[in-house]
């Protein structure tokens, strides 16, 4: 009698010490969480309220009044214009792509899943470079359109705003479908059956079913296209001009060449802050449209 | 009325469907009844447009479905899945046909209104399908499809997914709505007691064909095979080793000399192909010989298998073959029914018109 209560007793202590080694599990991902995230943020925070990395003058807010300057204020307006126009054409792109890829047979989904994906083995610098040979002047594009007629002169596509858009929906695309994809997935064909049970024709199915069960995807896919590509400064860098240079070619030159830190964090923590009021406004719009949206963030 | 000819549906080399025959009046409660894989939901897909068959032809009051459309027939599926659509609420959900006609939005309305209060879901209409139980989607499902007055409604065993209590309750239900609405009810299922209880006609299926069709007491009591006698309902079979015709009907000799009578006509075989089957409830135990108008046989009891209502006895004879003999445990008089124990000889007897010769 008295072992079976020992017993219990060990046991439970072994409960316990389980939970313990449950909760010691966890503190890798904290202390990757605040050395890598927390951290590195704070530091940027307290820099853009500093006099250029000199905290011994006190705290200040003349880089926050800085970014109102027409100068950066437009850049900062152009860059968030770059990027909605860039997620959109990427969902124009990537909604048919993935809508095509979720019904092929499963042999012909994985094979083009890992073509989706193979770029991804090369530099995104060199495959940014390699549309310098697509859109320049005697680059791909403009020779194919002189031979077949429908231009006598070469265009002028390059180092310019659509060359960066362009750019940044080329690196950016594969983070709209493959959301989407997995968004089509989940969804029930006999859903798609049912509607035509009910008389909707293809499109009626595709505009009732299909489109609305895929918002979660596409508002998943809609913020991986759009937070990288406001803060991109490859693309711009390499297919831009001079006016079509995007917050991250400045946020860069403040860090590397003007040696200004405390400007380049206050640009950071206001692109930031612009991204969070951004995300989280479009995520409860979503909330409130369609269901079960966490699972694909 | 839905007539199927010759009907036949391949996958590669295997036939799903095999020139499958079958007419379905106006307003019948029909039943598909046949083990997974059979074909009945093959032949539920054809009927609803979702599969072209490769071969035949389905009518439907004389004119051929062959170039309409899924989204244009005028038959609707409930399906197994409920497939209710997760975005829209259960208004919605049941307007949707009648969104997809055309239909004025004050008619939807009244329509989709009816509809509810028929599957007794008044109050729900709003409510997303996520948020309902099993059986409250279950009928949603059904409003959605019948609120479009659809000529045939096939369904594609729609109680597989509720629990039992549930299941016996929309069995009458579902009866019940089929008188009321008066639409042909065409409903496929692996489940022998929902076709028993709901058909007004069964066809059994097996390997892609309809191997028996008729009324469910026909179906239970005259089964045409073996494997229809034990796919409704449980049927004990025995060996025969000589079949004599007599005035009454007939003697079958078994394997180990016992002889016993069957006072039907039956067609003449050779008894080789024949089994000689008999159900559980038309068997009973006995201390005492059996009477004049009986079989029977001696055995003892191996073990009983407790039922609460009645008991299924497991009885070893003396060929050493088993028979199950069902045994009731309350008599409506309120005598107590004899007992009987594991381990006690006895005989097991049966009237001489009972049972039935069927093909091996």
């Amino acid at each position: 009698m008295f072992a079976g209560v020992r017993e219990r007793d060990a046991s439970s202590r072994s409960d316990l010490l389980k939970i313990r080694e449950s909760q010691a599990l966890l503190f890798p991902p904290y202390f990757f969480l605040v050395v890598f995230f927390v951290l590195p943020v704070l530091i940027i925070l307290s820099l853009s309220f500093s006099h250029n990395r000199d905290f011994s003058l006190g705290l200040t807010l003349e880089n926050y009044i800085r970014i109102l300057d027409p100068l950066y204020f437009k850049v900062l307006l152009r860059s968030i214009l770059y990027a909605v126009i860039a997620t959109l054409t990427a969902l124009l792109i990537g909604f048919p792509m993935a809508y095509f890829i979720s019904f092929v047979s499963p042999k012909w989904k994985m094979i083009f899943m890992f073509l989706i994906l193979v770029p991804f083995w090369t530099n995104f610098l060199v495959r940014i470079f390699a549309w310098l040979t697509i859109l320049g002047r005697q680059g791909l594009l403009n020779s194919f359109l002189i031979w077949t007629g429908i231009i006598t002169e070469p265009l002028h596509l390059l180092h310019s705003g659509s060359a960066v858009v362009v750019g940044l929906v080329y690196g950016e695309l594969p983070f709209m479908i493959l959301p989407i994809i997995a968004a089509l997935d989940r969804m029930d064909i006999s859903l798609l059956e049912a509607a035509t049970d009910l008389g909707a024709s293809r499109f009626h199915v595709f505009r009732r079913i299909v489109v609305p069960l895929s918002i979660p995807g596409i508002i998943a896919g809609a913020i991986f296209v759009f937070i990288p590509a406001l803060g991109s400064f490859v693309v711009p860098d390499i297919l831009g001009g001079r006016d079509s240079f995007m917050i991250g070619n400045t946020i860069k030159n403040q860090f590397m060449t003007v040696r200004d830190w405390s400007f380049g964090s206050a640009l950071s923590m206001v692109l930031m802050v612009a991204v969070l009021i951004g995300v989280s406004a479009y995520l409860k719009q979503g909330k409130e449209q369609s269901l079960g949206m966490g699972e694909y963030l | 009325m839905l007539e199927l000819r010759g009907l036949t549906k391949l996958y590669g080399d295997f036939s799903a469907v095999k020139d499958l025959n079958l007419t379905i009046q106006e307003n019948e409660f029909f039943c598909l009844l046949g083990p997974s894989g059979c074909g009945k939901t093959t032949t539920l897909r054809m009927i609803a447009g979702f599969e072209k068959p490769d071969e035949g032809n389905i009518f439907l009051n004389g004119s051929d479905l062959k170039d309409v459309p899924a989204h244009k027939r005028n038959i609707n599926t409930v399906f197994q899945s409920y497939a209710l659509f997760p975005h829209l609420n259960v208004f919605e959900n049941i307007a949707f046909g009648l969104r997809m006609s055309h239909v004025p939005e004050k008619e939807i309305q009244d329509r989709v209104e009816n509809m509810l209060k028929t599957v007794a879901l008044d109050g729900f209409a709003q409510r997303l399908p996520g948020k309902l139980s099993g059986g409250q989607q279950q009928r949603v499902t059904l409003a959605r499809a019948l609120v479009n007055e659809p000529k045939i409604l096939l369904l594609d065993e729609p109680l597989a997914a509720l629990d039992e209590k549930l299941r016996l309750q929309m069995q009458v239900e579902l009866a019940n709505l089929q008188r009321k609405v008066g639409i042909t009810f065409i409903f496929i299922t692996h489940n022998q007691e929902e076709a028993l209880t709901m058909a007004d006609r069964i066809a059994v299926m097996e390997n892609g064909n309809i191997i028996q069709i008729g009324l469910p007491d026909d179906i239970y009591l005259k089964p045409k095979s073996r494997f229809v006698a034990s796919f409704i309902g449980q049927m004990n079979f025995m060996k025969l080793d000589t079949l004599e015709t007599s005035d009454e009907g007939v003697q079958i000799t078994l394997p180990d000399g016992h002889v016993i009578r069957l006072d039907q006509s039956v067609p003449l075989a050779n008894p080789d192909e024949l089994r000689f089957g008999i159900r559980p409830e038309q068997l009973r135990m006995s201390r005492t010989a059996p009477l004049p108008s009986e079989n029977g046989l001696k055995g003892h009891i191996l073990n009983e298998v407790y039922y609460g209502d009645s008991s299924i006895f497991v009885v070893q004879l003396e060929n050493e073959s088993t028979v199950s003999v069902m045994h009731q445990n309350y008599l409506p008089s309120g005598n107590n029914p004899e007992s009987f124990i594991e381990g006690e000889d006895i005989f097991v007897c049966w009237s001489t018109r009972a049972g039935c010769l069927l093909p091996e």
